[in-house]
């Protein structure tokens, strides 16, 4: 039941971010809001699920994109750091998910850059990285309080 | 006494490793096209797609139909005349394009059928989910014709090329795309150029040797050499052009024709 909320839910979201999101960008950046849901879906389960949770969603991103195919690796990632940061965590899980969408939109973008970097695939400047950044993560963070009780109620399913 | 440590689960990572592996595997590796899944998923999200665009463009649209209602009836007047108008002239450009081609066949001109094609018109339902590749998605797919590498564009210019083909859609990377590049000509002085894609709605012109006349202003549109795109399709115009004393070629910064921002409908040519 659980696996069936999380495809339909990944499946919704993407959709959203694909067509809705792509029209109501914050000066040409769109939200990730796989990103978010994978932060706040392994705050609340195991290693293990999130993994396969953050897998799915990144997998299924890949496929609807084109050009370098990162996000699998970078939500397994991202969901890897986050279930080990949560185990020395102890408070509101909304505060801390607000956290991690802030620390790692900026990381993964940044990740990202990197690896067409290495890969040659593209150059930015850093006017274009430090304010794709801040309107990504700031973007990020008012999709939150959004999704948070959302995917804390398909992890509780 | 021998002390029993007390008993405790362990975590197991296997898993974890496994997919991060797999991840891992899937993004740098030749798998990349995943084989033929992409196109499979791209015919399954379709209709989701679809489906969220059409319920989004009724919400958006309808407070400005119900404002703009009052100033309909005049603009359909004036599109009457207009396409009246424009079907007169069409009459006396299909005499001039037969005159032309006659001409040229007389002169032995090879490229008789060059701006022969059908313009397939297209609904843009959706863009890549990934920030850092302008690609949109169509919903006209290879059932209605489209194939790999056809060009898009719109009234105001060059819009891209298709990249990805499935049943009911087709994925098209824009010309801003950082990994475009495009034949491309200076309209008035008729020197070549690669136009590449810059990041935030910037293109740049490569490859025009410093010795050539190249003025800002001048219109930049595709060239007869590419071998992708139909010739004088409108790319942009010159917004910058600067070359160092040493330099073998011009820096060359283009305005785009089209407002890539803004897209909704474009048409395929087939």
């Amino acid at each position: 039941m659980t696996f069936l909320l999380a495809s339909i839910y990944i499946l919704v979201v993407l959709m959203f971010q694909a067509v809705i999101f792509a029209r109501l960008n914050l000066f040409g950046v769109v939200p990730d809001l796989i990103l978010v849901s994978v932060i706040i879906y392994s705050v609340f389960n195991s290693q293990q699920r999130s993994a396969i949770f953050s897998a799915g969603a990144g997998l299924l991103q890949d496929l609807l994109s084109f050009g370098v195919y990162f996000n699998t690796i970078v939500k397994v990632l991202v969901s890897l750091v986050v279930n080990l940061l949560k185990e020395n965590f102890m408070g509101n899980e909304f505060v801390f998910s607000v956290v991690l969408v802030v620390v790692f939109t900026p990381l993964s973008r940044l990740f990202e850059i990197g690896i067409l970097y290495f890969f040659g695939r593209a150059r930015f400047d850093c006017y274009f990285i430090i304010t794709n950044a801040i309107l990504a993560t700031v973007y990020n963070m008012l999709f939150v309080p959004v999704l948070f009780p959302i995917v804390k109620r398909i992890s509780h399913a | 006494m021998i002390g029993r440590r007390p008993y405790r689960k362990r975590k197991s990572y296997t898993l974890t490793i496994v997919i991060v592996l797999l991840a891992l595997f899937i993004s740098i590796s030749a798998v990349r096209d995943f084989f033929a899944v992409r196109p499979v998923f791209a015919a399954i999200t379709y209709p989701f797609q679809f489906v969220v665009v059409s319920v989004w463009k009724g919400v958006t649209g309808t407070p400005g139909a119900i404002m703009d209602l009052h100033s309909l009836s005049r603009r359909n007047a004036e599109l009457t005349d207009e396409v009246n108008l424009l079907s007169t002239k069409m009459l006396s450009m299909e005499e001039l394009i037969k005159e032309n081609e006659r001409l040229k066949k007389s002169l032995s001109f090879r490229n008789i059928s060059q701006y022969r094609y059908r313009l397939l018109p297209a609904q843009i339902i959706g863009k890549s989910p990934v920030p850092w590749f302008t690609i949109l998605i169509s919903n006209k797919g290879s059932r209605a014709g489209v194939k790999l590498d056809d060009a898009v564009m719109v009234k105001e210019g060059l819009v891209g090329r298709v990249v990805e083909v499935s049943p009911f859609s087709s994925k098209i990377m824009l010309i801003t795309d950082v990994e475009s590049s495009v034949a491309a000509a200076d309209k008035r002085s008729r020197d070549f150029g690669v136009v590449v894609g810059a990041h935030r709605n910037r293109l740049v012109m490569r490859y025009v040797s410093a010795g050539k006349d190249i003025k800002i202003g001048d219109e930049i549109a595709t060239a007869y050499i590419s071998t992708v795109f139909p010739q004088g399709i409108p790319i942009g115009h010159i917004l910058r052009a600067s070359k160092g004393e040493h330099d073998l070629f011009y820096h060359i910064d283009v305005k785009p024709a089209v407002d890539f921002s803004k897209l909704e409908e474009v048409f395929i040519v087939l």
